[in-house]
């Protein structure tokens, strides 16, 4: 066998998948952590209950039925009625969708906003990195709840506005760790050799940075999650977020509040919902900043 | 259609920084003709990466900024044109061949992927009939089972084959001049050679012009038909490769040629060395930049710089003692 065709055999095996890709390392570790993969089967679980809601259930989470209010658990209410007489199994059910709904938006809209300004500073640097890098700061040291709890204040409370609320405050965390990884990689010797190529530079940040920060974007998304969840459930609480009867767990605990000693299943099935997403999401987060960080390769 | 490529006056380059302003490129010239190969040559921090970079306007600003000069490219400076120009002038027309071929490579890209990208822009080229030039490029620069290793991650690859990826993209667009910034100093003795007549080959086919830059005598000999010899930013000494390494005027360019290992003649002489330490350029002498290394210096080289003196036709060196230097060189050797 000449030189030649050994090397284009050892190229070919490459391409088959005989090095793995990052994704399919990153992949392999994650699924080694039990609590990141109870995180993501927990995660797709309750998008399926939040998309399919209505086929799970044979009540209306909005229906008043004052001779059945304050049941417990029962055969009919497998987690008992409110103080309305709703079935709390079809509000708990429900009340996914905001939850996702909030944890999911504010993430990509922080993203789509924290992203490309994040890139820019780190790229360009001088006057507009000192000023992202100083809004960033001035972000970061304002108490962000105090905040949201205010704009949402002022826009009115509902689901809408507890988003923007929350996106507002939230897009610096996106554009903290993009502006971070840009600045790293501005500096590599492969961005100044495509720059000579005469690529343009639009095409040098999408193409060549923001491949780079991939990874960890995803992380940061992840992380972001159950920070939201728990927000969302904090603000619905204090009747800052979503307005009645559109049911979230955190509204669902702060109703409980009259009745809960004589009542807790109206306490418990929300507490359990909000410990176990927070908790779910948390895990994924962790498992998958674990499974892409390179230098933990086996 | 004019012979001369490039011609490149008096380049300054300074950067900002802690210890003040540092002085990279002092008062740089030189003339590239079409097809010709021009060697620079220079040691370490004597303004070589810089020079090349400056001429596309790749230095970082701040810190670096391009203070004075003019660079020529086929009548028109590529210091002020625009940047819009200028984005078609990088690869299109100047292609830089880096000296590190691990860092120069996008990590996260297959290689075919990075030669092809600078087609579908440079070109217009379709995605499809960029990917499959890349693969010809590939093969084209030695490269074996180019279309499966188009489809490998640098890290895949050695060295050499990296460089030849490089090679690969800065010949893609066609340039007309290639820069080689010590594209070789980092490869092993046995890929250097390939390398060097890719190179070559590649100039013939493309009547590529190339300005190989490097520490290494030997691979100017090999390559180029003249040579300028660069020391603190300036070109010291430039004509043909003959007769500069035969019959150098420089004192510096005397004292470089004496330290360059000769196996023929071991045993006949010692080592020479460059007296002295490179020049700190944050605080440059006055006069001539040589001085304080030069064993002829007089009152006249501290306090003026002396410029390009002929010493005979395109045979060009900047010192003020071109005479007394020849009559002791000749006296001792």
């Amino acid at each position: 066998m000449t030189a030649d065709t050994l090397s284009g055999a050892l190229a070919e095996r490459a391409e088959g998948g005989r090095y793995a890709s990052f994704w399919v390392g990153a992949w392999r570790r994650f699924r080694r952590n039990k609590l990141a993969m109870f995180g993501l089967i927990y995660a797709i679980l309750i998008s399926l209950i939040a998309i399919s809601a209505p086929l799970l259930t044979p009540y209306e989470y909005d229906k008043i039925q004052p001779a059945v209010a304050l049941q417990g658990p029962s055969r009919e209410h497998p987690m008992g009625t409110d103080m309305l007489g709703r079935d709390m199994l079809t509000r708990i059910l429900y009340a996914s969708r905001p939850m996702l709904l909030v944890g999911i938006l504010t993430g990509l809209a922080g993203l789509v906003i924290g992203v490309p300004i994040g890139v820019l500073a780190g790229y360009l640097g001088g006057v507009s990195d000192w000023l992202v890098t100083r809004l960033i700061d001035l972000f970061s040291a304002l108490p962000w709840y105090l905040i949201v709890l205010y704009l949402v204040m002022v826009l009115s409370p509902s689901l809408e506005n507890l988003i923007i609320a929350m996106t507002i405050t939230g897009w610096v965390g996106a554009c903290r760790l993009t502006r971070g990884l840009t600045f790293a990689v501005r500096e590599q010797d492969y961005i100044e050799a495509v720059r000579a190529l005469g690529i343009p530079t639009w095409r040098v940040l999408v193409y060549h940075v923001l491949p780079q920060a991939a990874p960890l974007l995803l992380w940061g998304f992840a992380a972001g999650i159950p920070t939201s969840v728990f927000a969302e459930a904090g603000l619905s609480f204090l009747g800052m977020g979503i307005r009645p009867p559109r049911p979230s767990w955190g509204q669902m605990l702060a109703e409980s509040g009259n009745y809960w000693q004589y009542w807790p299943h109206m306490f418990v099935f929300p507490s359990i919902m909000i410990t176990l997403s927070v908790l779910a999401f948390q895990g994924m987060a962790d498992g998958l900043r674990k499974a892409l960080d390179v230098s933990q390769n086996v | 259609m004019d012979r001369l490529l490039l011609q490149v006056r008096n380049l300054e380059v300074v950067f900002r920084t802690g210890n003040g302003l540092v002085r990279a490129v002092n008062g740089l010239s030189y003339d590239v003709a079409r097809g010709e190969t021009l060697g620079i040559v220079g040691e370490s921090g004597s303004g070589k990466t810089v020079s090349c970079l400056a001429l596309l306007r790749l230095i970082p600003e701040p810190p670096g900024r391009v203070v004075g000069g003019r660079a020529l490219f086929e009548g028109q400076d590529l210091l002020r044109m625009s940047r819009r120009a200028l984005r078609r002038v990088r690869g299109g027309q100047i292609a830089i061949l880096p000296q590190d071929p691990t860092a120069a490579l996008n990590p996260v890209m297959t290689v075919g992927a990075q030669i092809a990208e600078a087609m579908s822009v440079g070109l217009r080229l379709s995605p499809r009939q960029a990917a499959m030039r890349a693969v010809e490029l590939l093969e084209r620069v030695g490269v074996a089972s180019a279309s499966a290793r188009a489809h490998l991650y640098p890290h895949q690859l050695s060295g050499g084959m990296r460089q030849r990826v490089l090679l690969a993209m800065a010949a893609s667009c066609g340039p007309k001049l290639l820069i080689a910034d010590e594209p070789i100093s980092a490869l092993d003795a046995t890929v250097r050679a390939q390398i060097m007549a890719l190179v070559q080959g590649l100039q013939e086919e493309l009547r590529l012009a190339v300005v190989w830059v490097t520490h290494d005598l030997g691979e100017i000999a090999r390559l180029a038909s003249r040579v300028s010899v660069l020391y603190a930013g300036a070109i010291v000494e430039s004509g043909t490769v003959r007769r500069v390494l035969k019959e150098p005027a420089h004192p510096y360019t005397i004292a470089l040629l004496g330290a360059v290992p000769r196996p023929d003649l071991s045993g006949e002489r010692d080592l020479d060395y460059v007296e002295g330490s490179p020049p700190d350029m944050a605080h440059l002498p006055d006069g001539c930049l040589f001085w304080p290394r030069c064993r002829y210096h007089t009152d006249l080289c501290m306090r003026e710089r002396p410029g390009p003196l002929a010493v005979e036709d395109e045979h060009l060196a900047a010192c003020w003692h071109l005479d007394t230097v020849r009559q002791r060189t000749q006296a001792r050797g």
